[in-house]
């Protein structure tokens, strides 16, 4: 009772405040201070970024459970240090390619947020700070893909530039106003800009490393390297969807009158929600058994994949969105496992397939009522949207694998990209980091 | 939040007037900020309380199996003990009218809180944001002294470390004492939360004596490794988490814009923290040490604490990184030289880069970000002795108030298990349980 008067009460002033905007401009100033202030706008771009900073925590659970014992601190340090890489390699330069003034390719203007523009009306910090957690989510998923062979080193030297070098272009083409957003390109949250990234950096690491020792035998059969902990892969799981209502809802960078937002939320949801049941369903029907990894991947493709269209569509078109999602994962794991290119934690069909799936999503189910430049494929658009996000995919995709490519390909010539055979079967932990993540309990380290 | 409830208590009444009455009651733009605020202040004290599971998992991961369940214990009861005295006690010791700028002496069990006025109300989301600081601090203090002090001692300890050191502390910085008077800054509670923490750690740690098997006969010291390092990863970051909530939270204001600078500044000292310590761990010992570069991050939070709204990024980043290396050179001398056993660091992250953090405000701070000029800064060496002062009689009343309280407990209840209890583990014998059941563990060492 008490919440639906309120809610005719502030329809009621909103209305009037909304005919109120028309009629001058001294009431439109008030207009604008009371709706939208930049004190609401910013605590809420805060809190989202606070909750997409968590996402580091799930990364790093999630992986350390579907990895080894003997590696488990090694990819828990990755995760951590890159996530400090990323800070710093954002605050001096990223943001400034990513949001400064230059051209559409690449901005050269506010080096280490010195004499930095922003558009929006919330502090220069606040937007720094939510974009700094999104390229540290972008710089970790690559910790998955090559974990249990990286030297520690290279990953350090590998973290800095994805996010100082690599991930700033592709945002400034896609949000920082570059060409891709000239040509009507739309990722809401970015299931190109950073899932595809990520994806892409993980999938050019892995093939460049090569498998795990015992991944796979002579034959070409692949063996299941069984994950440690499903106790703290699920922690990890549940973690990143709760991260990723910062991540999704939090990208409108605004709260106006609070639809676009529960709108996101609702589509995050059910598109993780239908992405987790498809892929236990596929999973099961191929293997026979109900498989709590591929679930969980699941979850996390749905997530990946509604990340670009969340704002665009409806929430039935998000449960569709989610369910191929969930399809694709489980594919896209058992395709790989045939082409021999070992991806520990599934960071391949998670993030790079499905941030593709996503990106082209906005294509085939979005909306130009709800603010694309076109409608898409289902609703009557023909194909001019859905034409400008496969390029943008393509284009994305193609950057960072020629970027990724000699990255590696330099640290690997100048330090070496992966450790000896010893060590791998001794484990990064104790020969890279001098320590166990389990001492006192009983392992068994070789496998 | 308060609007809601003000507009629910006169619904009734609203009910037999005309509609046309609702307007009295329409939100307006200081009744909007009023609501931000509350709303900001709570969540912000959500994040904070979120650090309980923080030190938890920190505290857990870094000791041994066999002593994880006493930890986990000491943990939730510090919280619990310490909300209820800090409701008693504390928050009139540290925000009631001042006696002699030294402690508060009103408002004890939340006197002030009253649900009929704005003002009542929002003490009432004060004493919450307040509260969990002050178990803030009490909880660090359960990682040095873990693995060999009595339950009981340490429940006893919690009761006035919450409802008496800290707050008289939190009077003399916050609550209006003779520290506020003189212009110290510590923005989010450096010295208040941390450093008292900190010291109150160092004073239980000595009293205690070292974990049997820590110092061998020559002077040397054992590493006795933790059990569970993705716990305390996961508690680090847990605690990152939570911080954001401590450092942009103290502004207890939704409608202040800094808190955007607040997070950065955080975000980065942090950043710079883990960096410093891995570097410095990496070139003292040869190997990237896990346990150390997460001890890193904390430490640039800890630093940070202090100046977070009163500094520029780039100070911030020096300030988290000296940290950062400090507390590994902190650690080792605190293990190696003085022989004090600290199993996760507490003194060294919480008590020292506490202190640095407060002295750093003197050097760093700017007044173009709020406040006065620091030492670097062209404001000359009064901000800095201030600091200086604060944290040098800070460290002076909760090192000997902790030490006299844990003498006391010692003489009264005794503060440390027996030799055998302290081999078997803690979980058999204080708490009658096992934290891993099932798992074959290696628990005498």
């Amino acid at each position: 009772m008490k919440t639906k008067m309120l809610k005719k009460v502030t329809m009621l002033f909103a209305g009037i405040l909304f005919i109120a905007g028309f009629s001058g401009d001294v009431m439109a100033d008030d207009a604008v201070k009371y709706a939208s202030n930049a004190g609401v706008d910013t605590l809420w771009v805060m809190i989202a970024a606070f909750m997409v900073f968590l996402m580091q925590a799930g990364f790093g659970m999630l992986e350390a459970g579907l990895l080894r014992t003997k590696n488990v601190c090694n990819v828990l340090m990755n995760n951590f240090l890159d996530f400090c890489m990323a800070s710093m390699g954002f605050f001096i330069f990223g943001y400034a390619i990513m949001f400064g003034s230059g051209n559409g390719f690449m901005g050269w203007t506010g080096w280490a947020l010195t004499g930095a523009s922003h558009t929006g009306h919330i502090p220069l910090e606040a937007e720094w700070f939510f974009h700094a957690v999104f390229c540290g989510a972008a710089a970790t998923i690559v910790a998955g893909g090559i974990a249990g062979r990286m030297k520690f080193k290279a990953y350090l030297i590998y973290s800095f530039l994805i996010s100082a070098a690599i991930y700033p272009f592709v945002g400034h083409w896609i949000w920082g106003g570059g060409w891709l957003a000239n040509l009507g390109f739309s990722d809401f949250a970015g299931s190109a800009v950073v899932h595809s990234v990520g994806g892409t950096a993980a999938l050019v690491g892995t093939m460049i490393l090569g498998p795990r020792i015992g991944k796979f035998n002579k034959d070409g059969s692949a063996n299941a390297i069984e994950g440690h902990s499903m106790a703290l892969a699920s922690l990890g799981a549940l973690i990143l969807w709760f991260a990723w209502f910062g991540f999704n809802p939090g990208s409108t960078l605004s709260v106006g009158d609070g639809s676009l937002i529960a709108k996101v939320a609702i589509n995050t949801n059910l598109s993780a929600v239908s992405g987790a049941l498809v892929a236990m369903f596929y999973a099961w029907k191929r293997c026979g058994k109900p498989d709590l990894t591929m679930t969980m991947n699941g979850a996390l493709a749905g997530l990946v994949a509604i990340t670009a269209p969340c704002a665009y569509v409806l929430p039935v078109e998000a449960l569709a969105i989610g369910a191929i999602g969930g399809i694709l994962v489980v594919a896209a794991t058992f395709f790989l496992d045939k082409i021999q290119i070992d991806d520990p934690v599934g960071a391949v069909p998670v993030h790079l397939v499905n941030g593709v799936w996503g990106t082209l999503a906005v294509g085939i189910f979005g909306h130009k009522a709800l603010g694309l430049a076109n409608n898409g494929l289902l609703q009557g658009g023909g194909f001019s949207q859905l034409g400008v996000q496969a390029l943008g995919a393509v284009a994305v995709v193609s950057f960072v694998a020629v970027g990724m490519t000699i990255i590696f390909q330099v640290i690997n010539k100048v330090i070496g990209l992966r450790v000896s055979r010893e060590e791998e079967l001794k484990g990064l932990d104790i020969s890279e980091h001098g320590m166990e993540a389990y001492a006192g309990f009983q392992v068994f380290t070789t496998q | 939040m308060k609007l809601f409830k003000k507009i629910l208590k006169i619904f009734p009444v609203m009910m037999l007037c005309l509609p046309a009455v609702l307007w009295a009651d329409e939100p307006t733009a200081s009744s909007n900020a009023v609501a931000i605020n509350t709303m900001w202040t709570l969540l912000a004290a959500f994040l904070v309380f979120f650090m309980q599971a923080g030190f938890a998992m920190v505290e857990t991961g870094f000791t041994r199996a066999k002593n994880a369940c006493n930890i986990m214990m000491k943990n939730l009861m510090d919280f619990s003990v310490g909300s209820i005295a800090y409701w008693a006690i504390g928050f009139g010791i540290m925000f009631g009218a001042s006696a002699f700028g030294l402690f508060g002496k009103t408002g004890f069990f939340l006197s002030t809180g009253d649900p009929s006025t704005q003002e009542g109300l929002w003490q009432f989301t004060f004493w919450m944001f307040q509260t969990v600081f002050a178990a803030t601090a009490a909880t660090i203090v359960s990682g040095a002294m873990a693995e060999r002090t009595k339950f009981k001692s340490y429940l006893a300890y919690s009761v006035f470390i919450t409802a008496l050191i800290y707050p008289v502390v939190g009077h003399w910085i916050w609550g209006g004492g003779w520290l506020s008077s003189k212009g110290m800054i510590d923005f989010a509670g450096s010295t208040v939360v941390h450093s008292v923490g900190g010291w109150a750690a160092l004073a239980g740690a000595i009293l205690l004596g070292p974990r049997l098997g820590k110092y061998n006969r020559d002077g040397s010291s054992n590493a006795i490794p933790g059990h569970n390092i993705p716990l305390a990863a996961l508690g680090v970051f847990i605690l990152w988490f939570g911080w954001f909530g401590f450092n942009a939270g103290s502004t207890t204001a939704g409608t202040d814009l800094s808190i955007a600078v607040i997070a950065v500044t955080t975000n980065l000292a942090a950043a710079a923290g883990s960096i410093a310590a891995m570097v410095t761990v990496w070139i003292k010992y040869g190997k990237p040490d896990i346990s150390m570069s997460l001890n890193g991050a904390l430490a640039g939070l800890v630093a940070i604490t202090a100046g977070c709204a009163n500094v520029s990024p780039f100070s911030a980043i020096i300030i988290g990184a000296i940290g950062g290396s400090l507390v590994v050179f902190s650690v080792d001398f605190i293990d190696k030289k003085l022989h004090i056993d600290d199993p996760v660091g507490a003194v060294s992250v919480h008590g020292v880069c506490g202190a640095w953090g407060t002295l750093a405000v003197g050097l760093f701070a700017e007044s173009a970000y709020g406040g006065t000029n620091g030492f670097l800064h062209g404001g000359g060496t009064s901000l800095f002795m201030t600091q200086l002062t604060g944290v040098l009689s800070v460290f002076a009343w909760v090192f000997g108030s902790a030490f006299l309280l844990f003498l006391i407990i010692r003489k009264v209840m005794g503060l440390r298990v027996t030799e055998q209890e302290q081999l078997k583990g803690l979980d058999i014998d204080e708490h009658g349980m096992e934290a891993y059941s099932g798992f074959q563990i290696f628990t005498t060492e």
